[in-house]
């Protein structure tokens, strides 16, 4: 394995991060936000991650809360 | 749903499927879904999302989407772009041909983890946790320091278990910068550091727009 390959070999890792970037980055417009992000909690999240198939894992019972313009 | 503000260009028309559709108003283009109601609050949406991002990105530069934004018409997304087509354009035009590294650092293990029983101990605990941020913060500099020659821009992202940076590095110097921390990590006996990406821009496009 090379270092490359070692620190990069993290595949739950990068689906926490991917998933953290794809609710929490991004631009944010005017319009109906159908999910607020506040109060996300990534070690819950990673937790649930590795825990659970990830189709199986509610977002919303990771801690975020509805909103509706 | 919106999916992602991309340039106008002639390639775009390969990305349109019959699920995906793209408001092309000559300077700016939004990827956009029709739905008639709002995303499943599952992994499952989350990450199916992501997905066609990565499609897209592997075609154009974007400015990602918030996950879950909706608008009510076309004619909503026609306004939104034509009030912000300046901010627009002059941020893709600094996250073009670039990607996110996200690096996860070792949280450091200096002191105890728990508050003491006693209020004797309290000094001690207190200055065991200063020691822990200091450590934790040397890293970081060190980091931030490796990668000055790479990385355009830097964020701090809420920590996993120590903290997580992130930053922003043009495409054709990614291998550079993956490899610096991976001699980095072997100098310093680093193995707990981790690095994802490439990924979108997702932390630099991130302003939010009343």
């Amino acid at each position: 394995m090379t270092d490359l390959e070692r620190i990069s070999g993290g595949d739950d890792i990068a689906l926490v991060d991917l998933v953290d970037r794809l609710i929490g980055g991004g631009v944010v417009v005017g319009g109906d936000i159908v999910l607020s992000l506040a109060g996300v909690d990534l070690v819950y999240l990673g937790l649930r991650l590795v825990l659970a198939p990830a189709h199986e894992v509610d977002v919303a019972a990771l801690g975020n809360s509805v909103s509706r313009r | 749903m919106l999916y992602a503000i991309v340039p106008s260009s002639a390639g775009l028309s390969a990305l349109r499927t019959e699920e995906l559709h793209v408001h092309d108003d000559g300077e700016l283009a939004v990827f956009f879904e029709h739905r008639a109601g709002p995303p499943a609050r599952t992994m499952k949406e989350v990450l199916s999302f992501g997905r066609t991002l990565q499609q897209i990105w592997a075609r154009t530069s974007l400015l990602p989407i918030q996950f879950g934004t909706e608008l009510d018409d076309e004619d909503e997304l026609a306004g939104l772009l034509s009030e912000h087509r300046h901010e627009w354009l002059s941020r893709l035009g600094r996250v073009c041909e670039r990607s996110e590294l996200i690096v996860h650092l070792p949280k450091a293990t200096v002191g105890p983890e728990h508050p003491p029983a006693s209020a004797d101990s309290g000094r001690d605990y207190l200055t065991a946790i200063a020691e822990r941020v200091r450590t934790e913060d040397r890293l970081v500099d060190e980091l931030r320091e490796l990668l000055a020659p790479f990385a355009e821009d830097e964020r701090a992202l809420p920590a996993v278990e120590g903290p997580r940076r992130t930053f922003l590095v043009p495409d054709r110097h990614v291998e550079a910068a993956r490899a610096a921390i991976a001699g980095w990590v072997d100098r310093a006996g680093l193995d707990e550091v981790r690095v994802t990406g490439p990924w979108p821009p997702f932390s630099f496009c991130g302003e939010v727009v009343p």
